[in-house]
């Protein structure tokens, strides 16, 4: 179990939050090299070598595609780099879809990390008192991926074993990989409709005043760290809506001084520094025994 | 004191009478079977009584829980107090971890963290769920998660439990340490309890009353021992356990064994007798050809199947049999192809599987996995066979394939709402549409009533005479020893004891059939409750 994700749920949100909105609202190739990075090495931490360097391969053909792309499809920008079907593809466009490449991926990566660690339990810890029935509506979407992926792999390994796809044509195999595709997500849809009555028939939403079993309080030091990120969110978000990176006609200048990129890089690689911090904790105190 | 009454319960559904007039009670503390064919209203009766997990339809009659009316009584009582279990453990299970799951009704009642803790530490530890706290639930498997379940809806304290084909998605080992488990806080707590089960050999002997439905209606009232007298013109007889079908057939009306050491007890006192075995049939070419087949899933992991031989003939039913994870249903992925052995080889015809003409189809441990569409029918007109034939035989092609499964009458329901069981036979419908030269089946009785096993075995025998060649796994000893032309067991990555199921049943001392070991040492070779009649007919034939 990860260490990182024993902080209060509404903290967590608020971390990820910033994380996000100052990488869109800098769109700033430096800082969203900071948060993919930050993002793929606690993806790491969770999951392992080798399960996620899988992943890591995946999303790296999946940054490949929407960077290349991208130029070819956007002409603006002032330094053609050469030409394409005539059209011109320039160095400013290669470098703003390297940029939306890696601030996609970046997303991609702290998603499933947070798919990872905020469970269910955390989000009827914070919604509950809210409103019972958003608590519902929000865990059902939340657990809809995840669901939907386990079903995927089953009907897929079910259609194939009375030969769906024993096609020659390409076409056809495509047409029903997609009806399949379809109504899996439908049968997740209405499997994940059930919930409800389920979750009442356990008791759920007779009363706001839920408690919980693994105690989450808000701690001194929770506070603390939540205003800290406010106040960061607050600033940044100040200075870059000034000073968002800008890349047409030309990639504007940079004017963010070396620290700042340093405390913004702590911030990104906060959870994999805190969980590395843990781990040679527990090797530190395991070698004095 | 009755803890639950129940007068002149009517129920509609639409232009359907699911529920008739059902009255009956239930004491404090008893251990109440409900059973009955399938669609005869088992489940719908036990929502009725849960007020969160009714059906929309027209409602009469009263329930009274604890003396008040259940329809007065508050939602925190209702929730709590009547704890209430699904067949299926997906469906039921809302968290990602165990011991969140554990937690979640109690969060729901508001009961202290200190409180919680005490509860959730003693259910766990009842049950022996204490190492497995911190699992993910979807890497249980069905046991283990009907277990959670179980534990889930107990630490709740209910009253009452209220259980639905809780084993029908388990194995029967799973099922009966799972039924096991129902003995043991009936016993041990007082629960009350009422379950629809199929399961009666193990369960009969464990509970207190036995209530018959049929066609929506109450029929029988009455107890374990009792209800054979009132079965014996009922093809439902057959349902009971193997000891007390022994003993009706036979022509006694007494007092009836039903546990295995009754039966024992009960045939002691006739002369031993050897059936005649079947004389060997011809046998048909070699089929299927497995040669030292290697298979793991990843590097890294160990190997699931190693150095496997065997050959299937055409033409015959070889069952499967084995423990859970030993690769049983890995084994009928790689001959269907879609596993690929790092060692050795899958001949079928002298070729490889990829390149043999004929049609291998597979039946999936999840028949739900098969379902695309939202009414039967359409799901089976929908079915890439069918879609070839001209239009104006579709339909008649998929009416003819229901009546021979006996679905006809469920042709617009939705393949997901129907009972487990009766998906197994919508499964099985639409495999049959792609007319298969070999069946690989997958558990294809799970969750079925004694009759729909029954059709399903002849729908298997008639396949056999087209000479289509069945492969089943399955955990299910009694149908394999009865349905059967080989039986091997799949133990330590390989296929051993391949033999004639008289032979294999026979031999076995501990993994064989009820009847094989209540005809143990006086009826060598008798591994079905026909085979002990038979026996026991020859014998005074020959005095």
């Amino acid at each position: 179990m990860s260490a990182f994700s024993n902080f209060h749920p509404i903290l967590l949100l608020v971390y990820v939050t910033v994380v996000l909105v100052t990488m869109f609202s800098s769109f700033h190739p430096i800082i969203v090299a900071l948060a993919l990075i930050g993002g793929i090495l606690y993806f790491f931490m969770l999951h392992g070598m080798r399960t996620a360097s899988k992943d890591v391969v995946y999303y790296f053909f999946v940054f490949l595609l929407i960077a290349t792309t991208y130029p070819s499809y956007v002409h603006n920008g002032f330094t053609p780099l050469f030409f394409l079907n005539d059209h011109a593809v320039t160095l400013e466009a290669v470098t703003k879809g390297l940029v939306l490449a890696g601030a996609i991926v970046a997303t991609c990566f702290w998603t499933k990390s947070y798919f990872e660690i905020f469970t269910t339990n955390k989000v009827l810890a914070v919604l509950t008192r809210v409103s019972a029935n958003l608590g519902i509506l929000v865990s059902m979407l939340w657990r809809f991926i995840p669901l939907f992926k386990t079903k995927w792999h089953e009907k897929q390994m079910a259609q194939r074993g009375i030969g769906l796809y024993k096609v020659n044509s390409r076409v056809e195999k495509f047409r029903r990989a997609f009806a399949l595709w379809r109504q899996t997500l439908v049968q997740t849809a209405e499997f994940v409709f059930v919930k409800p009555d389920v979750m009442k028939a356990r008791g759920y939403g007779m009363t706001k005043a839920r408690t919980q079993y693994r105690v989450m309080r808000f701690t001194k030091r929770d506070g603390m760290l939540t205003i800290g990120l406010v106040l960061f969110l607050l600033y940044y978000i100040g200075y870059f809506s000034q000073h968002q990176t800008q890349y047409y006609p030309e990639i504007s200048e940079q004017t963010l001084g070396a620290g700042h990129y340093v405390i913004i890089g702590l911030l990104m690689f906060y959870p994999f520094i805190y969980e590395a911090k843990e781990s040679v904790k527990w090797r530190y105190l395991q070698s004095k025994i | 004191m009755a803890i639950l009454t129940i007068e002149n319960l009517n129920f509609r559904y639409e232009d359907q009478h699911v529920l008739q007039d059902v009255s009956f009670w239930i004491k404090r503390g008893e251990f109440v079977t409900l059973f009955g064919p399938t669609g005869s209203g088992k489940s719908t009766l036990l929502k009725m009584l849960k007020r969160e997990m009714r059906p929309s339809g027209k409602l009469s009659g009263t329930v009274y829980f604890n003396g008040e009316k259940i329809d007065d009584l508050p939602t925190s009582t209702t929730a709590t107090s009547i704890g209430y279990m699904m067949q299926n453990p997906d469906e039921q299970m809302v968290m990602e971890k165990v011991w969140q799951e554990l937690a979640f009704g109690l969060e729901n009642m508001g009961v202290s963290t200190e409180d919680m803790q005490t509860k959730v530490a003693e259910v766990a530890s009842f049950f022996g769920i204490q190492n497995w706290l911190h699992d993910s639930i979807s890497d249980l498997s069905g046991g283990q998660k009907q277990l959670v379940n179980l534990a889930a809806v107990l630490a709740m304290e209910p009253d009452i439990l209220l259980l639905d084909e809780p084993t029908s998605q388990l194995d029967p080992i799973a099922a009966s340490e799972f039924l096991t488990h129902l003995e043991k806080i009936n016993r041990e707590l007082g629960m009350t309890i009422l379950i629809v089960e199929h399961r009666l050999e193990e369960l009969l002997p464990m509970c207190d009353r036995v209530l018959f439905m049929e066609n929506g209606s109450l029929i029988y009232d009455t107890t374990p021992k009792a209800i054979g007298i009132f079965l014996l013109e009922h093809p439902m007889l057959d349902a009971l356990t193997t000891a007390m079908r022994v003993y009706y057939k036979l022509g006694f009306r007494d007092e009836t064994p039903i546990t295995v050491r009754d039966g024992i007890d009960f045939i002691r006192h006739y002369p031993p007798t050897v059936l005649p075995t079947e004389p060997m049939r011809k046998k048909h070419p070699p089929l299927i050809t497995v040669k030292e087949l290697y298979f793991r899933y990843n590097r890294r992991s160990d190997d699931l199947l190693a150095g496997l031989t065997f050959t299937v003939h055409r033409g015959e039913i070889f069952t499967i049999v084995g423990g859970n994870g030993v690769g049983k249903s890995s084994l009928l992925r790689l001959l269907a192809g879609l596993h690929k052995p790092y060692a050795g080889k899958v001949w079928i015809d002298d070729v490889a599987t990829s390149k043999w003409k004929g049609n291998i189809i597979l039946l999936p441990q999840n028949p739900q996995a098969l379902f695309m569409h939202s009414t039967l029918k359409e799901e089976l007109i929908h079915a890439v066979p069918v879609q070839k034939l001209p239009k104006e035989q579709r339909e008649s092609t998929v009416i003819s394939m229901m009546k021979q499964l006996h679905i006809e009458h469920l042709s617009k329901r939705n393949p997901f709402d129907l009972s487990g069981g009766e998906q197994q036979k919508a499964a099985l419908a639409k495999l049959l549409l792609h007319k298969p030269d070999i069946l690989l089946l997958d558990e294809p009785t799970k969750g079925m009533d004694f009759m729909s096993k029954q059709e399903v075995m002849q729908l298997i025998r008639t396949l056999q005479k087209q000479n289509i060649t069945t492969i089943i796994v399955t955990h299910d000893i009694e149908f394999a020893a009865e349905v059967s032309t080989r039986v091997g067991m799949l133990f330590d990555k390989s296929l051993i004891a391949i033999n004639h199921p008289k032979t294999f049943f026979t031999s076995n001392r501990f993994y064989t059939t009820a009847a094989s070991k209540i005809a143990r040492g006086l009826f060598p070779y008798a591994i079905t409750a026909e085979d002990i009649v038979s026996a026991v007919n020859l014998n005074n034939r020959r005095n």
